[in-house]
This record gives C-alpha cells, structure tokens and sequence, in this order.
C-alpha cells in the first residue's frame, strides 16, 4: 500500500481520529530518551495523539526514569500489575482498555518510526478494504553496519519486510505481523480478543487470527528503524524466542486443521504452513541434510543415493544449489533496493547466517518442551549507535 | 462533516487482454500451420538433421540444447519435427501476443501494429527460423528482452531497472559461447547507469554484483546439471574452448552484408540518433544495442571458431529492432520509414538468394503437395 508525501501533504489534520500508542517496556529505562525523542517527532495532531508508556508495576527504576523526563501531556504512564505470564502481549492487552483511539499501534523501546508513518496509516485505512484491520510498517535499522551480525540481520529484515511482506499482503494471505509498528482498528483489534498473552510472537498469532475472522493486513511504505542485535549470545535468545513462537502458533492453529482451513481457505492454508509452519522445520532439517551433503561430498563413502531416487536427486540439487543461491540474491536485492550499497558484498555471506538461525531452532524446539511460554527478553541499547544518540539526546537535552 | 478527496487507486492492468491473447492465437496457429505444411511436404527440419549427425548440435546453447536433448529421446522422426514445430510456434506466438501488447501501449494504432508484426512474420529467415531451424530461438529472445532493459536504466535508471536487466542476462549466456562476452559490457553498464554507481565505488561494485550474480547463479546450475547427469562438466567448457581457442578471421565484408541486407532496419535507430524534434526524450544506449549487438555477433562469428550461419545476426537484429519499435516513441514520419524498411527487409529475404537460400524449404513451403496429403489421411 504505497502513500505518496502528495497524499500525506493534502491531507486535512482536522479530520484524522484520535490515535493511540502503545509502547510496552520491561526494565528499559536507559533508552527512554530516545524513545520520547522519537515519539515526540511523530507528525500528528498533539490534540490526537496519545502514548502510553506500559511498564510492569515492580519496574521502579523505568517508572521513575520515565517520570524524571517530563514528558508533554500526550504521553502517559500504564502500570502492569504483577500477574502470570509476565509478557509483552500481556501488558498490551491491560493498557488496551485505557485506549480510547481509532486506531493503535505498538512500538517497541528502541523504535525510531519515521515521523509521517501514523497519518500514512491512517490513510491506507481509510482507502483500504473496510475488512482491513491492521496495516504493517516496514522495519530496518539504524546500527546495520556496527559488525557482521547486524549486517545480515538487516539483509535478512529489508528482504522479510520490503519484498516478502508485501508479497504476502499481494497474495492476500495471512501475514505474520512483526513485533512492532503493526497498526489496528483498535474495534477490529478486540474483536478478535487482542494478543494470546502465552504465545512468544503473539504478532504473528495475531496475523492469523485476523485473517480466520475474515479481516485483511496490509503492508504501507513505512519504516521503523530499530536496534540490530548484534552481540551472539543475545541475538541467538532473540531468535530462538521468535522461532519457539512460530512453532507454537502453528501449533495452536493446528489443533483444527479443517476449521483453519475453512476459516483462511486454501491458499491461506498452505501460505500458513509455508510461511509459519515450514520456516522451524526447515531450520531444524537443515543441518542434517547439510551434514549428509558434506559427507557425501567429501567422503564418497556414504552412499545415500536410495534417498534421492531421479527425479528427486535432481529437484534437491536444484534446492540446494539455485534455491539457495536465489535467496542469497533477493536478499542482496532487497539491501540494493535501500541503498545499502555495503551490504550486497557481504550478502554472499547469508548462508553462514543461515546456520545460526539452525543453532537457535534448536535451543527454541528444546525450550518448546521444556519452558514453552518463557519469555527470551532482548536487551536494548546494547548497539554503539544508541549509545551516541543517547548522548545526543542527553547534552541536548542539558 | 467535512469530506475529503482520496486520490484513485492505481487500477491494475489485466494481466492478458483479450487483443492480445488473440494475436497469440493468431500468430500461434499460422506458424503451426506454415511449419506442418512445411514439414508434410517431405522437409526434414534442420534441427533434426543436426541431431541425426552426430554432436554439431552441441554448441553450447544450453536452452536449445536441453529442447534437443529431450526431442533427441523420442524415436520417431515425425513426431520429433511435430514436437520441436510446436515448442517453436508456441514461443513464437507468444512473442507476438507479447509484442503486439507492448506496441499498442506504446502508441501504435491496431493497423499499423498489425503491419509491422505482419511484415516481421513474413521476413523469410524469420520464419525460417520458426518453421525449419529453431536453434537460434533462444538467442533471438534474448537480444528482444535486453532491449526494453536497457532502454527502462535510461528512462527510469533505479535500482529496479539494474535488477531487471540483471535478470535477463542469463538469457544472453544460455544464447550460446558467442552472446556470453556480452555480459561483460551488458553487467558494466548497469553498474554506471546507475547515479550512484558512478559517484560512489561501493555503489558500483553493488550494482555490479546484482547484474552478474543471476548469471553466476544460472551458470553453477548448468554446471551442477550436467555434472548431475552424468555428461561431465568437460563438456560445459568445451563448446568456449573450441569457440575461443582458436581465431580464425574469415570474410568479414560478407558476413556483414549479409546483416545489413537482411536486416536494412538497423538504419531506424540509426536515424533515431539524429532525427530532430523526437516526441520523446533522446534515449540513445537501447538504439546503439539494437545495432551493436548483432553487429558484434555478425563480426564475432567470422573471427572466432564458430558454427552460427551467416543470417543469424540478421534475425538477431530484426529481433532487437522490434522490441526496440516496443519500447520507443517515433515522430509519425520515422514510424513510416521503420515500417517501409521493414517490408523491404521482407521483400529483400525472399528476393536474394546469393546471399542465403534453402532450396528444399522453399520448395516446401510453396508446395501444393500438403492437399494430396490431406487426401491420403483417413477421414479427409
């Protein structure tokens, strides 16, 4: 859904509804400057605007942080009460009902949306189909050249959400939300009874669930810039978190195979597996066959040919050597696209990428069974970038 | 209440519209017919003769190549030149649809899209080459799709524009040894069409990556292919090595004549680089390819070791240059002369016959013979 600066520039301020924004946090009281910052800069009505700064009660150190900014009237303070399970859809779903906006979106601590991205909503809504419930925002970085984590982090981020996404919103599917800068009909939004507090990418539960009551997503060209994890560790908690999730929402969508398949029809039935279902599974399927390969290969002791009669010998030679080298590409593609000029070299490394994403679903399939709705918190403002915006924020702020 | 004005959205185009579907049918049938007819009258298409000889076949145009190979499985002669008339016509038709579309899009009233594609059908060695040898179909393809690529980084010149021609240069690889030094200057060319490709290295190196990597892409595959198959990678260098590793400078005045008397439309491009007052924006890299191209084949062919005959670069021209009428906006005055040259190219590929002739085609195709046939089948 494409919206143009003209559209945006005729657009009348004193016909845009009230918005509401959410912003759930957890022990982030470091980078608050940067969020309020970057709120502060939306371009909508302050009158229209509200923002809720949702922060778990027990999180003194965020409250008080929060308070110590001074934040302009549009900004408000929700605390969570303490209650199981501790999650970021939880805290949602509570400061939901304090919204009294159209529409809602969500942002996460360290988002920096571009500033036009709410009245861009607000008229892909209005030009939409009235069954469309929620529009996605693109996201990239901000830090996509600090090391080689974040590099690849935001290739794999431009080709999910500036070529796949869009894709999908085309093919008219159900569309994985990501975590942030998704904005509802806040009426459609609790229709559907909001977010599933126990599911680890409730976003992308909730792409599904849209899409089952016969409401549409789409995708509009804009983008919030985040932080890249770019420490290992961190980023292989992250994933797993984002992989146990998607395992679980294939899960729970399958308990009912039919009625899913009744309620998004055929060709939302296999885009869910192929886009929700097949992505763990491949991950924990690839280093196997990988492992077989090598050994093949180098080797030649290992005859594994009775796997792979013709034509299946040839089509998985096809899948390894042009499927791969093809998602290598669109993901150079996608960095091209942007004009992340640095990136399309680099991008020939993805397949090294790829490896680590096998890494974390294996750590997401063990913790599926053994702590299924823990909840893998992501450390913000680890990047140097942020740092020094930080201090930015900070001397201009003194 | 105030009600405010939302701009329209952009409606989108059918993806076949009716006129077009039925220039494919048009065009699909009456190549079919021609090439039955043709084969009825006792030819035997070239292709097939160059399958029975032995490995001439082999000479690296992998497209046609794999069409042969999987022809080459089937016994029966008849139903090999039915096979290979079919693949060659349906292509070929859906060429034309795809051209008829783009040249009414592109301003042309229905009669004069209808002459120009009719004067292009009839083009002797165009039809020779649907009807009686299409091993130089993929080739002919290739050079058509470059054109419009080329021509969209001079007129929008994005990033999508270097993506897009990227895409295409496989094609210009699987063409054959003697199309794939193209790509050098084809990937070079994205890379500083491009604004920030000549301002900024990384830009340049990056665009230059995305041009080349589908044809790296496609490379390794035929590689891994043929390794897969069990023919031996030796023998996806070989047809370079024999093409490259030896020169042997031949009649360049002839091979040359043969181009521009077969295919006199190059002087269309050629006066597109001159003509005052264009309705449109002079875009002078796509008209140059359409002549360059095929001059280089035709040069190329008689200084290295290969097999490609003599009115090749002439189809590969008339090829470029229709695609390129696709894409190009002409004063009233120049659509005229592309057209008149047009015709007399027609005129001039049946008319000289020092220059090429297949007798037996000929014979064929003008033969009465198809009606007593006909006769001897049941039912007719």
């Amino acid at each position: 859904m494409e919206v143009s600066p003209e559209d945006i520039a005729a657009l009348d301020e004193a016909t845009l509804p009230v918005y509401s924004v959410l912003v759930p946090m957890y022990k982030e009281a470091r980078v608050l400057p940067l969020l309020a910052k970057a709120l502060k800069g939306l371009d909508y009505p302050a009158a229209k605007l509200e923002v809720k700064l949702v922060l778990e009660e027990d999180d003194v150190e965020t409250i008080d942080a929060a308070k110590a900014l001074k934040l302009p009237g549009t900004f408000e303070i929700v605390r969570v009460p303490p209650s199981q399970p501790k999650t970021k859809p939880k805290a949602c779903n509570y400061a939901l009902q304090f919204c009294r906006g159209e529409f809602v979106t969500i942002y996460d601590a360290e988002d920096q949306p571009e500033p036009d991205q709410l009245k861009k909503a607000v008229l892909a809504f209005r030009r939409g189909d009235p069954r469309l419930a929620c529009v996605q925002g693109r996201l990239n970085y901000f830090n996509r050249s600090e090391n080689w984590l974040t590099r690849m982090f935001t290739l794999e981020y431009s080709q999910w959400f500036d070529f796949l996404l869009p894709g999908l919103d085309w093919l008219k599917v159900p569309i994985p939300l990501g975590g942030t800068s998704n904005h509802f009909k806040l009426e459609a939004l609790r229709e559907v009874g909001a977010w599933d507090p126990y599911n680890v990418t409730e976003d992308a539960d909730l792409g599904v669930r849209l899409a089952q009551e016969g409401y549409t997503v789409g995708v509009i060209n804009s983008t919030t810039f985040e932080e890249a994890n770019g420490v290992l560790p961190s980023w292989i908690k992250q994933r797993s978190r984002w992989i146990k999730g998607y395992m679980q929402t294939w899960l729970v969508h399958m308990r009912h195979p039919i009625a899913l398949w009744r309620s998004i029809g055929t060709k939302g039935f296999f885009a869910f597996h192929f886009f929700i279902g097949a992505p763990p599974f491949t991950m924990l399927l690839a280093p196997i066959l990988w492992a077989i390969t090598l050994m093949v290969w180098f080797t030649h002791s290992f005859d594994v040919g009775w796997l792979f009669p013709e034509p299946f010998g040839t089509m998985a030679l096809f899948n390894l050597v042009i499927g791969n080298l093809f998602l290598v590409y669109f993901g150079v593609i996608a960095a091209l696209k942007r004009k992340y000029y640095d990136l399309v070299p680099v991008g020939v490394l993805l397949p090294f990428y790829w490896v680590l994403h096998s890494i974390a679903a294996y750590k997401a399939f063990k913790q599926l069974i053994s702590n299924p709705h823990y909840w893998e918190k992501t450390e913000h403002g680890t990047s140097a970038v942020t740092q020094k915006t930080l201090e930015e924020v900070k001397r201009a702020g003194s | 209440m105030t009600t405010i004005e939302l701009p329209l959205a952009i409606k989108r185009r059918p993806f076949l519209r009716t006129a077009t579907a039925l220039v494919w049918i048009v065009a699909l049938a009456a190549f079919l017919a021609v090439a039955q007819h043709v084969i009825n009258s006792g030819f035997v298409r070239r292709d097939i003769e160059a399958l029975q000889a032995g490995e001439a076949w082999r000479t690296g145009g992998w497209l046609s190549q794999l069409v042969l190979s999987v022809v080459g499985l089937i016994n029966d002669v008849d139903w090999q030149q039915s096979i290979l008339s079919l693949t060659a016509a349906v292509m070929a038709g859906l060429a034309f649809g795809l051209l008829y579309d783009r040249m009414r899009f592109n301003g042309w009233t229905i009669l004069g899209t209808v002459f120009v594609l009719a004067g292009f059908g009839m083009h002797a060695q165009v039809l020779y080459a649907i009807t009686a040898q299409s091993r130089g179909l993929p080739l002919y393809f290739a050079f058509a799709a470059i054109i419009p690529a080329i021509r969209q980084m001079e007129q929008v010149g994005d990033v999508q524009s270097t993506i897009s021609l990227g895409l295409l240069m496989p094609l210009v690889l699987l063409a054959g040894p003697l199309t794939t030094p193209l790509i050098v200057p084809l990937a070079l060319g994205a890379a500083l069409a491009d604004p920030d490709g000549r301002r900024d290295a990384r830009a340049f190196v990056a665009m230059l990556l995305v041009a080349l990597i589908p044809t790296l892409i496609v490379a390794i595959g035929v590689v891994g292919f043929v390794a897969q198959s069990g023919i031996g990678v030796v023998n996806v260098i070989m047809p370079y090595i024999t093409t490259y590793g030896l020169l042997r400078p031949g009649d360049y005045g002839q091979s040359l004549g043969v181009l521009f008397t077969f295919a006199p439309v190059a002087i269309v491009p050629l006066l597109y680089l001159v003509w005052p007052n264009l309705p449109e924006r002079r875009h002078v890299w796509s008209a140059i390819a359409v002549v360059a191209m095929p001059l280089y084949l035709a040069i190329a062919r008689v200084t290295f070791n290969s097999s490609m005959q003599a009115f090749v670069p002439a189809i590969a021209l008339m090829a470029a240059y229709i695609s390129w009428l696709c894409v190009v906006r002409l004063p009233f005055a120049l659509r005229i002369v592309a057209f008149a040259i047009l015709a007399a190219a027609a005129a001039l590929s049946w008319s000289n016959t020092v220059m090429w002739e297949d007798a037996e085609w000929k014979t064929a195709l003008f033969s009465t013979d198809v009606l007593s046939n006909l006769e001897l089948r049941p039912g007719v």
